[in-house]
């Protein structure tokens, strides 16, 4: 088991109380993901989906690195490691069909 | 009425300009660097631009690229700051959020558009998402706020800036 940091984005702290960051540990990264969730749920449904996989609009970085490419939920970190959870940031202004809403 | 409100060093919203200049015909995107007082009142230090991730029509679409996001937010804090927006441009359209929009949008965040940015009637709003529904922010520059906002160094205005929204000179 490692302990690292979590960094949360500012649309999820407020289901964590208001913490921006949070001491986590576990064996991998799917762990401190479920742990997180069971100690907050309001988070549920929101960081990983009904069969426990990893939203799609939610990545998460280990020290810098996208843990989609450490093997996802199963990615190991290191002692002191820095784990940031990314929303999809995404939009656009649809001018190929014109639809706006105010 | 207007909902929270929003203060930008008016040159860092040059910044957003110009990169939605720089990116046409496709779109443009970035976060915004602050912090929040306790009215509420948002306040930007930094208009960061980011690079536009979406694989197809960028014209219209965009998507902050992840690991931009992951630098900046680390960025941020170790200046005492947060994430406290996302802007984007709408080349040929208006600032209003688009229906794309809206479903990409996560509570809690400002969102800024440049809007018509590949014309000479370019002008930013700014947004929020509140119960699912975007309200327009009060956008303000520091110069017709007469403050600072932390960890920006103001200079003299180079954009014109008038209400309701913020148009920009070209």
């Amino acid at each position: 088991m490692s302990r690292a940091t979590l960094r949360l984005p500012t649309p999820l702290r407020t289901f964590c109380g208001g913490a921006d960051e949070l001491p986590v540990a576990g064996e991998n990264v799917g762990a401190v993901l479920r742990d997180l969730v069971r100690d907050h749920p309001g988070l549920a449904g929101r960081i990983l989906d009904d069969e426990g996989s990893l939203r799609r609009f939610v990545n998460v970085f280990v020290d810098g690195r996208d843990a989609r490419g450490l093997g996802g939920l199963e990615a190991e970190f290191d002692d002191g490691s820095v784990l940031t959870i990314v929303p999809a940031v995404a939009g656009g202004s649809d001018a190929r069909d014109g639809a706006t809403s105010p | 009425m207007r909902g929270v409100r929003i203060v930008v060093d008016v040159e860092q919203l040059g910044r957003a300009v110009t990169a939605s200049r720089v990116a046409l015909p496709a779109e443009a995107c970035g976060l915004m660097l602050g912090s929040t007082d306790d009215d509420g009142t948002v306040r930007v230090a930094r208009v960061v631009p980011t690079r536009n991730a979406a694989t197809t029509a960028r014209e219209d679409r965009f998507e902050v690229h992840p690991e931009d996001y992951v630098r900046l937010d680390g960025e941020a804090r170790e200046l005492g700051l947060e994430i406290v927006g996302v802007w984007h441009s709408h080349p040929d359209s208006g600032a209003r959020p688009s229906r794309t929009d809206r479903d990409g949008a996560l509570p809690g965040w400002s969102y800024l558009i440049v809007g018509r940015a590949a014309h000479g009637d370019l002008h930013v709003r700014s947004w929020r998402l509140e119960d699912e529904v975007f309200v327009e922010e009060s956008l303000v520059t520091t110069e017709e706020e007469g403050a600072v906002v932390p960890g920006v160094e103001r200079r003299s205005a180079s954009i014109e800036s008038q209400r309701p929204d913020v148009a920009i000179a070209s």
